[in-house]
């Protein structure tokens, strides 16, 4: 294991014994080799992985896909069934909320117990506690039993004690999505000052944004499988196409090429050659494209200048409801904005087999500078939510420019009154 | 096996005295708060117990029992010599099947030692049975003779303490694959203060029985406290050796069982 690499995971598995009934416990440990009273619960099946220094690592998968078994794993509270974790460093890790911390006793008492469990002594854990005070912002609190605190205040507490810990590596599993987005903004900003101190932080959520726009790397589990990994987009991109698809449409949806001819703006537009297609297939979007305010197709658009988005879906079979959609998302694969007929109270109506439809989304481009990625798809409503017809995710790149930069990602149109307050008595005047 | 290492064993455990000291308090604190009378009722509890020794036994049993005692010791004494040793066993072995139960979250959601935790189980009720000894003491100085061998009684304890860890150690570990071991502690440790010299001299056992009182540790351990405590004869080494490597061995044989159940332990809860 070099210095750089401070967890090191290799062919790690797990299984658990389920029994049927708690007697069948018994006669296992009873029996000599010969018979299984069990069956077997593969949660986690030979995974190799490894984390160097700083990195920021993202998990994704479905429930019951084996994160928190892996992050437990790392932790050392599980055991591998066969494998070895390999971890170089101090862990702090936040599995539950609140996990550890005694209900009848003061979030200060449980300060110092939690600095107990890391090995910190009273001493060096009072020197802590204004900082983790700050950071909690819970006030008065802080010496009020634990088990007077609301859900938010618990998450605020135990992620301020377990970052004033000074941990090599940060694991963290779902436990932010509890707190407001004051606190996680807080949070993150954190997680990048870690970052640039050389931490190492893991953690599993299922808001993918937080992955595209915090991680450096993404792992997606699927069924105690790694399924993918690479950058947050890639991994990203996968997952979503993952929890999109039933079993029954898993496939991806095989379109021959159309000719030139058949189409109605051919060579219009540069299409990603990585685009990322699925579905069923039984309606396809043979086109889409963006085009600017006097119908002309374009990749490039002024800032605040009305543009438009256009599908065109073929029906192979009759479909009932067919709903048209699209995404915008930034380069590192955070989604920006999108709608869908469906959200917009529109009822696109059936469609028979043969029988081809236009859709135009209308709208003003108010991203600030910079490339984005257009993704399109026509689904339908099912049972257990949306079924894809055919996805075509980053299906066209596109870029914005205008006069002037502005800081983040939309542009806030403001209007901006002005005028100078020279002395008390004008201000006054001001008062009504 | 260096689990049986009894030097390693300790210091893994020397390592997390901090916390085993935290979670000590931790767990006496708990026991009383919202209490009126807090810690208090350490005392009050075996004030009240040996008033009521001298009710029933000193009024209502009276003079049967008094042939067989010492003649200058009050019987109360005798007794709650017995009941301070056996106390501390008691208090451990009911609470230990289920004490690994009591901490699922330590043991599955948090990086933490859990071996120390019988200890803190053990700690906790030698707070207790130090307050039980320390009225001991009080009312051997009022009622009885201060003789000098007092002096050998944390000697005479030692064993006791090691047994009781140890037998710790294996309940704890064993209550979390087997849970009856929770509804069948008590029972036992209620026959077992009846089969000990606690409220009765090993003398008075009749000579078919009494090697019944030299397998048990506990047994021994009263009636060389009875001795050293009440009497001021001082012990006989050799049983305090014999006793000493049964207790030490009791405490290795746990820990050592339940270091290597312990990776089990969150796949079972």
């Amino acid at each position: 294991m070099s210095s750089e690499t401070v967890i090191s995971v290799r062919n790690l598995s797990k299984h658990y014994r389920i029994y049927d009934r708690p007697v069948d416990r018994i006669r296992q440990m009873l029996s000599l080799g010969g018979k299984k009273h069990y069956r077997e619960f593969t949660a986690l099946d030979d995974i190799h992985l490894d984390i160097r220094r700083g990195e920021t690592v993202g998990i994704v998968g479905r429930n019951g896909s084996g994160k928190s078994t892996l992050l437990q794993l790392i932790c050392g509270i599980l055991k591998p069934t066969m494998g070895e974790v390999r971890v170089n460093g101090r862990i702090a890790a936040l599995l539950e909320l609140g996990a550890g911390f005694h209900p009848e006793f003061s979030g200060r008492e449980n300060i110092y117990m939690h600095a107990a469990i890391m090995n910190i002594h009273r001493e060096e854990a009072s020197n802590r506690l204004p900082e983790i005070a700050a950071f909690a912002d819970i006030g008065d609190f802080l010496d009020q039993p634990v088990k007077t605190y609301s859900s938010g205040m618990f998450v605020r507490l135990a992620f301020a004690v377990a970052i004033a810990m000074s941990p090599d590596i940060l694991i963290v599993d779902e436990a932010l999505s509890v707190g407001d987005a004051l606190f996680q903004a807080k949070c993150f900003a954190k997680f990048r000052e870690f970052k640039a101190q050389g931490v190492t932080i893991l953690f599993v959520t299922h808001s993918l944004d937080l992955i595209t726009s915090h991680c450096d790397t993404a792992f997606m589990l699927d069924r105690g499988v790694l399924a993918a990994r690479g950058s947050p987009k890639t991994v990203i991109d996968q997952y979503r196409r993952n929890i999109a698809l039933k079993e029954e449409c898993r496939q991806q949806a095989a379109f021959p090429t159309p000719a030139p001819a058949a189409l109605e703006w051919p060579r219009a537009f540069e299409l990603n050659p990585a685009e990322n297609r699925y579905g069923s297939g039984e309606a396809e979007i043979r086109e889409a494209g963006l085009f600017t305010e006097n119908e002309t197709p374009s990749q490039i658009f002024m800032r605040n200048a009305p543009f438009s988005i256009r599908l065109h879906i073929h029906a192979h079979h009759d479909v009932a409801s067919p709903i048209a959609s699209f995404v915008i998302k930034d380069v590192k694969g955070t989604v920006l904005c999108g709608t869908t007929t469906l959200m917009e109270h529109l009822d696109l109506g059936p469609l028979g087999s043969g029988k081809r439809l236009m859709v135009v989304f209308r709208q003003t481009m108010r991203l600030n500078p910079g490339h984005y990625l257009l993704s399109v798809g026509c689904q339908t409503l099912g049972e257990e939510g949306y079924i894809p017809y055919d996805v075509r995710l980053d299906l066209v790149a596109f870029q914005v420019v205008s006069d002037g930069d502005r800081p983040g990602v939309f542009d806030p149109e403001s209007t901006i009154e002005w005028r100078h307050l020279n002395n008390l008595a004008q201000r006054e005047e001001d008062q009504p | 096996m260096t689990t049986l290492n009894p030097l390693r064993a300790s210091a893994r455990l020397y390592r997390h005295r901090y916390l085993v000291g935290q979670l000590t308090r931790r767990e006496v604190l708990l026991k009383y708060r919202g209490s009126y009378l807090g810690i208090g009722w350490s005392f009050f509890y075996p004030l009240l117990l040996l008033a009521t020794f001298t009710l029933v036994f000193g009024h209502i049993f009276g003079a049967r029992w008094h042939a067989r005692a010492h003649p200058a010791i009050p019987l109360v004494l005798v007794m709650y010599c017995g009941l301070a040793v056996f106390n501390l066993f008691a208090e451990t072995a009911a609470a230990a099947p289920r004490l690994i139960l009591g901490y699922q979250s330590y043991v599955k959601k948090i990086i933490f030692p859990t071996e120390i935790l019988p200890l803190v189980l053990v700690m906790s009720s030698t707070v207790h049975a130090a307050i039980n000894f320390m009225i001991l003491l009080l009312f051997i100085a009022l009622f009885a003779k201060l003789h000098l061998t007092l002096l050998l009684v944390p000697l005479i304890l030692l064993p006791l303490w090691l047994f009781v860890l140890g037998v710790a150690w294996l309940l704890a570990a064993t209550g979390v694959f087997v849970r009856d071991l929770g509804h069948v502690m008590p029972v036992f440790v209620q026959i077992l203060m009846f089969l000990s010299p606690v409220f009765y001299p090993q003398s008075a056992v009749p000579a078919s029985l009494q090697w019944l009182y030299h397998i048990n540790p506990l047994g021994v351990i009263i009636e060389e406290l009875r001795q050293v405590a009440l009497w001021g004869v001082p012990p006989d080494w050799i049983k305090w050796l014999a006793v000493l490597t049964v207790s030490g061995a009791t405490a290795l044989a746990g820990y050592a069982f339940f270091t290597r159940s312990q990776e089990e332990f969150a796949d079972v809860l």
